[in-house]
């Protein structure tokens, strides 16, 4: 594949453009991987396209086969799917928490118990997420290492 | 949480909690009801017995895929029924109920042995969550000052 890079003088209109025959794997991938890159998002809200900051973010949820991000006060839907973020955002203190949610650790309030050995992850933004018993050993590898 | 780690923290720390419990149960119970019965060396074995048995329902709490709140509780309240029918099959299959005021307590003291275990268990978790939340602390200012410098 030829790879074309041109300089230009505005940050905000940076932009790739793929060009190909039909839409492979290759061609998902590169995509995916150049909507994760850096730390700016685009995202869709009030059937706007808007641009905002990953660490925004409280956390991605997905809904049906729709990937949402929630700010503090916005909800942007993201073309995106959610195991492609939680791979690209993995050194960035996003984790992955349940089925359906990535959460961003920076943003955490703290965890408490709930029923069943599972937990809640408490956001500052004081909205509350269930953790999945799945998913604990992979929350306290990433905020407490080995212990 | 895979089948073997679900298994040693609830159903294996259950069981040590709630033969401790059991043990409490059978001397307050045996005081009330049955202060001159003497047993032997066997007798040692009845808390082991009971607490491995009433530790069997544990496993209804244990599924592959996550289960919602609802569930959770609808199978916590089968997993007590089946406790307590455990309980009590096997004090009657020994001939034990002999009266009604001893079938009441009998309930309320495996009510009773089956919160504290709970709680155990629970308490077990807010340790955990206790440590795992100083860690964030940590993390979070270590990433503030890494940020701002």
């Amino acid at each position: 594949m030829r790879v074309s890079v041109k300089k230009i003088p505005d940050k905000a209109d940076e932009l790739v453009v793929i060009r190909c025959v039909e839409i492979t794997k290759d061609i998902e991938d590169i995509r995916a991987y150049a909507l994760t890159k850096g730390t700016g998002l685009t995202g869709v809200c009030n059937e706007r396209v808007c641009q905002f900051r990953l660490e925004d973010v409280f956390y991605f949820e997905a809904v049906d086969e729709r990937v949402f991000a929630y700010t503090n006060d916005k909800v942007y839907e993201l073309k995106i799917r959610l195991y492609e973020l939680e791979n690209a955002y993995a050194d960035k203190y996003f984790v992955r928490c349940s089925k359906s949610f990535i959460i961003n650790l920076m943003k955490l309030e703290g965890i408490s118990p709930a029923l069943n050995g599972r937990f809640t992850a408490h956001m500052k933004s004081g909205e509350n997420i269930m953790i999945s018993r799945q998913y604990v050993p992979v929350l306290k590898q990433a905020v407490m290492g080995g212990k | 949480m895979d089948f073997k780690t679900f298994f040693i923290k609830n159903i294996v720390m259950g069981f040590f909690v709630a033969v401790t419990c059991i043990c409490v149960g059978i001397a307050v119970l045996g005081m009330v009801f049955d202060p001159d019965l003497r047993f032997g060396y066997q007798g040692l074995f009845s808390p082991l017995i009971y607490g491995a048995a009433t530790m069997l329902p544990g496993l209804l709490n244990y599924s592959r895929h996550e289960m919602s709140v609802r569930e959770a509780i609808v199978r916590k309240l089968l997993q007590f029924v089946l406790i307590e029918l455990i309980v009590f099959l096997i004090v009657y299959t020994g001939g034990g109920l002999t009266s009604v005021s001893l079938v009441i307590s009998l309930a309320l003291s495996v009510f009773l042995i089956y919160i504290t275990v709970n709680f155990v268990l629970w308490v077990s978790d807010k340790k955990t969550a206790k440590a795992f939340n100083e860690a964030l602390l940590k993390m979070q200012q270590g990433y503030k000052k890494e940020k701002y410098e």
